[in-house]
């Protein structure tokens, strides 16, 4: 079960990784 | 070890298909930006520098929000909507919530039920919809990031021809937003009804997403 939680966390960490970096990529006109 | 990635293979298929065509998008993207640059005599971009642009956020985050809507939607609707005869669908008899004794929460859960649905409270009823939250969370979320990075490329092209430029507020009622984000919803609003109806009549032996091949078309929920 070791793998199968870290790919449930991998991928939370993917969406919210995904949309902070384009909010900050977008607010700041890049 | 073995037992673990054949025990994750779902997941492990999809990461590597989704990495290796998120890599696909960045290069396919990186390289039409800049003919586009070029084509305007303006200056070409890294790749490094693409992966952090509104360009590339945009085109990825316009797909992704429409994705979590379709699985948001979809989460949400069939717990009162029915399709008789889907393997999508439950049975018309279970429409709603359902007992707490059916969902095996409360003094209903098992030894091995996860805490939060036996705890009751508000800790059971945000775990009771643990899954749809977290999947809204997500589309509001990755449209969120769509718009602005929407708005900023929309108004770099606006100062490209010397128009004015538009607040957020003002992007949201641009049709250049809405076209991006419908033109994503109405595929996924299609491939979702047509597999729900299309489980009914069709079928693939071992699937889960099919009923057994041998189910009858009235058969309704019965994943084989």
């Amino acid at each position: 079960m070791i793998l199968t939680r870290i790919l449930f966390y991998a991928y939370i960490a993917i969406a919210v990784a995904g949309i902070v970096l384009y909010v900050v990529v977008g607010l700041t006109h890049n | 070890m073995r037992v673990a990635l054949k025990n994750n293979s779902l997941t492990l298929f999809f990461t590597v298909m989704f990495v290796g065509t998120l890599l696909g998008h960045t290069v396919a993207g990186w390289k039409a930006f800049n003919e586009k640059q070029l084509e305007h005599d303006s200056p070409t971009i890294s790749w490094a520098r693409y992966l952090v642009s509104s360009d590339f956020g945009e085109a990825m985050l316009e797909n992704w929000q429409s994705e979590y809507l379709q699985f948001t939607l979809f989460i949400l609707v069939t717990v009162w909507l029915v399709q008789r005869g889907s393997n999508e669908s439950k049975v018309p008899e279970d429409i709603g919530l359902e007992s707490d004794a059916k969902q095996l929460i409360g003094r209903h859960a098992q030894r091995n039920s996860p805490v939060w649905a036996k705890v009751g409270g508000w800790r059971t009823a945000i775990y009771s919809n643990s899954l749809l939250l977290v999947m809204a969370g997500i589309f509001f979320g990755s449209w969120f990031a769509q718009s602005v990075t929407g708005w900023t490329e929309y108004n770099a092209d606006q100062q490209d021809h010397g128009e004015e430029t538009v607040s957020w507020t003002g992007y949201l009622l641009r049709p250049d937003f809405w076209e991006k984000t419908l033109q994503n919803w109405q595929s996924e609003f299609l491939a979702v009804a047509t597999m729900a109806i299309f489980t009914v009549y069709l079928r693939q032996r071992g699937s889960p997403e099919s009923k057994p091949v041998g189910a009858p078309h009235n058969q309704t929920a019965s994943s084989g």
